[in-house]
């Protein structure tokens, strides 16, 4: 027992468009309304202490995010059921689970995340082009900062890539110092004259990896 | 493409979300469909009180869905028009063409060129008398419509006052026409026009001499003029507590509880102090019950206090007071906003919201003499005295409002200015060197029922000349000097001052590209003055001339409790300088 909950959600897809910090206030309201006191950040500007695990992009939906809660007191039983009678639409509230208060924070996980693109192919890719794109040595694409365009590879956060029609399937690794951006997948598979053009993206799921 | 691929390329796509917390969705089989339109961001009219009133009010009653629209962002607009995709409303994203009813709030006259955007966006005619029997009702409200006569022609009707039952008369009116009731277009005209606090510009049609003046009114036997709708007792009035929670972050991401209507200090300048007439309070158990609910319904983490002047709310300290166990238990912060420039405000801002806040005070003017003509009712000691707490209480930051260009104005008037911001910064500077006074300095604006408006407003380059001064002389001593950009209050004058033909400007600065002209990064001048140009309108008819008190003033059919005669007199009490 501890005063800090892992929670499971979800975040769907009537509020895929909200950014990641709005999701953040959504929960820190959501908990308001439970009237369960949460614990806050020490400091000129105390904050609730709810930590995210890793942010979706504005526009995806997920089906399993985490994050944790750390509140004033350990919560009764009833936690569970009080903060899903206080979702908000698009936010159902999964699971929760004790975790240690000095365990390390979801930040610091590294993850393996399995994405859903929906959309339209101009031509899907064959098996034996995501194969060889899987199997290559080096995968560098370019990333652009709002101060520097640098080239990185994605070979190691790329495991799996599956295309049907009408969809995209991602499998990504990603760890606290760096990951690989979905747009930069679709970049490879355009260059590799495979154009998808995006009409929703969901993470399946996110998978913390010890 | 659809609104969701769209979305995908747009900034901010949570301003176009509808189903928040809160939101209303009912079926598309209710009897009425309403929308309130906002012409601002999201985040803008989010934020406005009266929007949230009339949403929530309109949806308490069973056959009528009311859903809300907000100006698009440059860039879905956009997208829209590339598209071919119309405005929608955020809980069904339906089109605005599709709605029985569309209510627009007006708070600022540089707004109104998107009411024409939103209009068209949305497919509905801009103006009324373009409009057929299938398409929407367009009305207005808000205390714009103070003058509602540069925006006649865009509205069927358009409320005076306030809008918590009147919006309902109004909706069902506007049922009876679609059911058949009520035939044609100009017959829902003379009904709407029945209903008390209501102006239908069709029926009343004004009659301009050779020089550009009114002559007079047609009013086909309509009564005329029509006084302004009041509540009664804000303690019955509706008033929404389980108002919707923004998915995005808003302007005031607060809970708002209005603690009374209406101001009780009369400053003449004012136009909101005379059209919001008469103060009426809610009752301190009522703002209390509010307060806890909107709380409990919301978790917002912050409670702001509204009203035009809330240290003159005589439960105040009641209320926080009895507040207090509940937010503290919740870590609510207490936000507290058009405060007095006097001790007992410093006390109380000290007291429900600590000292890491602005303080906002607002002496209008730099001199005694001047503060006596606008009847702004503070002294210098009490201004130096709420200055001295503020430093003693370590407020880090005060910002001080004034006003260039007030009727009755001197030179002496703006070293007056200098030497109180000079005197103030000095004396608080002595008591806590980290206490920081910021200016904001903008040109004064003669308003419709005010008693200031029958005075001509000062030149734009005079304006620009004033500020500039008062700025120069400031920064010099590490003062910062901000306010609106004085294009901004010369054509907030224009239009606050119109008459029927400066509609025409509206539209053609519109059709120019003017969208967000309250948004600095947004507003061009240029487009304006096209504008002016193309309509062979002169603004200095409007802004630099003195009204005789026997001219017919274009807001003359709109009737507050201020009368004309009760305005004309408090202008000759300024004027010979009495407070």
């Amino acid at each position: 027992m501890s005063k800090r909950v892992r929670i499971r959600y979800k975040k769907g897809e009537e509020i895929a468009f909200l950014s990641h910090l709005d999701v953040w206030r959504a929960f820190s309201r959501l908990v308001r309304r439970a009237e369960i006191p949460i614990e806050f950040s020490q400091g000129f500007h105390p904050r609730p202490m709810i930590s995210m695990g890793p942010a979706l992009p504005v526009g995806a939906s997920g089906e399993e995010e985490l994050l944790d809660i750390f509140f004033e007191r350990e919560p009764d039983s009833d936690l569970l059921p009080r903060l899903k009678a206080c979702s908000p639409p698009g936010l159902e509230i999964k699971e929760t689970w004790f975790v240690e208060e000095k365990d390390k924070a979801l930040t610091a996980f590294p993850f393996l995340s399995l994405w859903y693109l929906s959309g339209t192919w101009e031509k899907i890719p064959e098996e034996d082009f995501l194969k060889a794109l899987l199997e290559r040595e080096e995968l560098f694409t370019l990333r652009s900062t709002p101060k520097v365009v640098k080239q990185i590879d994605l070979k190691k956060y790329l495991r799996a890539l599956r295309a049907r029609s009408g969809f995209l399937e991602v499998e990504l690794y990603s760890s606290p110092s760096g990951g690989a951006r979905l747009e930069e997948v679709l970049r490879l598979l355009e260059e590799g004259g495979y154009k998808f053009s995006l009409e929703a993206i969901s993470r399946r799921k996110l998978i913390p990896l010890e | 493409m659809t609104i969701e691929e769209i979305l995908f390329q747009v900034e901010k796509p949570g301003r176009y979300l509808g189903c928040e917390l809160n939101s209303v969705h009912k079926g598309f089989d209710v009897s009425l469909r309403a929308v309130i339109c906002y012409p601002d961001l999201y985040e803008v009219g989010m934020s406005n009180l009266g929007i949230s009133i009339i949403y929530h009010r309109l949806n308490q009653e069973r056959e009528f869905w009311c859903e809300r629209a907000f100006a698009p962002a440059p860039d879905l607009e956009e997208k829209l028009r590339e598209n071919g995709l119309p405005l929608f409303s955020l809980e069904s994203r339906a089109p605005l063409k599709d709605f029985d009813l569309i209510g627009f709030s007006l708070q600022y006259e540089l707004t109104y060129p998107q009411v024409l955007n939103m209009l068209e966006l949305g497919g509905v005619p801009i103006r009324t008398e373009d409009r057929e029997k299938r398409d929407p009702v367009v009305v207005a409200g808000g205390p714009c419509t103070a003058n509602p006569e540069p925006m006649a022609p865009f509205f069927d009707a358009m409320l005076l006052g306030d809008g918590e039952e009147a919006s309902v008369e109004i909706a069902r009116t506007v049922l009876d026409y679609k059911r058949g009731a009520i035939h044609t277009r100009s017959e829902l005209h003379y009904a709407l026009s029945k209903i008390p606090g209501v102006y239908v510009p069709s029926i009343y049609q004004p009659h301009f001499s050779d020089s550009g003046v009114i002559l007079s009114w047609e009013t086909r036997g309509e009564s005329w003029p029509v006084r302004s709708r009041r509540v009664r007792d804000l303690d019955s009035a509706f008033f929404p507590t389980k108002p919707i929670l923004p998915g995005i972050e808003t302007i005031h991401d607060r809970a708002q509880v209005e603690l009374f209507r209406g101001c009780l200090r009369g400053c003449r300048f004012c136009e909101a102090g005379f059209v919001y007439r008469p103060r009426r309070y809610k009752r301190p158990e009522t703002v209390i019950f509010q307060a806890k609910e909107i709380l409990k319904n919301t978790g917002w983490e912050e409670l702001g206090l509204v009203s035009l002047s809330t240290c003159d709310y005589p439960w105040l300290e009641q209320v926080i007071l009895g507040l207090e166990s509940d937010l503290r238990k919740r870590r609510v912060q207490i936000s507290l906003p058009s405060l007095r420039a006097d001790s007992f405000s410093v006390r109380i801002a000290r007291l429900a919201m600590g000292s890491n806040i602005t303080l906002t005070f607002a002496p209008e003017a730099g001199t005694q003499r001047l503060r006596n003509i606008i009847g702004k009712d503070l002294s210098e000691e009490e201004i130096l005295e709420a200055v001295r707490l503020a430093a003693q209480n370590r407020f880090s930051r005060v910002k001080l409002y004034f006003m260039v260009g007030l009727p009755g104005e001197t030179e002496k008037d703006l070293e007056g200015i200098i030497n109180l911001v000079l005197k103030l910064n000095q004396e608080a500077r002595s008591i806590n060197r980290k206490t920081h006074l910021s200016v904001s300095c903008s040109g004064f604006v003669p308003k419709p029922q005010t008693p200031f408006q029958w005075e001509k407003m000062e030149w734009l380059s005079e304006l620009k000349r004033k500020r500039h001064f008062i700025r120069s002389r400031l920064e010099q001593r590490g003062i910062e000097v901000g306010g609106q950009k004085e294009e901004l209050s010369f054509l907030e004058g224009v239009i606050a001052r119109g008459d029927r033909r400066v509609a025409d400007v509206i539209e053609a600065a519109w059709r120019n590209g003017s969208r967000l002209d309250g948004w600095s990064d947004h507003f061009s001048f240029e487009r304006w003055e096209k504008a002016f140009e193309a309509c062979g309108i002169d603004p200095s008819f409007y802004l630099y001339r003195k009204r005789d008190k026997s001219e017919s003033l274009p807001w003359e059919g709109a009737l507050y409790a201020a009368g004309k005669e009760y305005l004309f007199r408090e202008r000759m009490r300024a004027l010979s300088g009495n407070e």
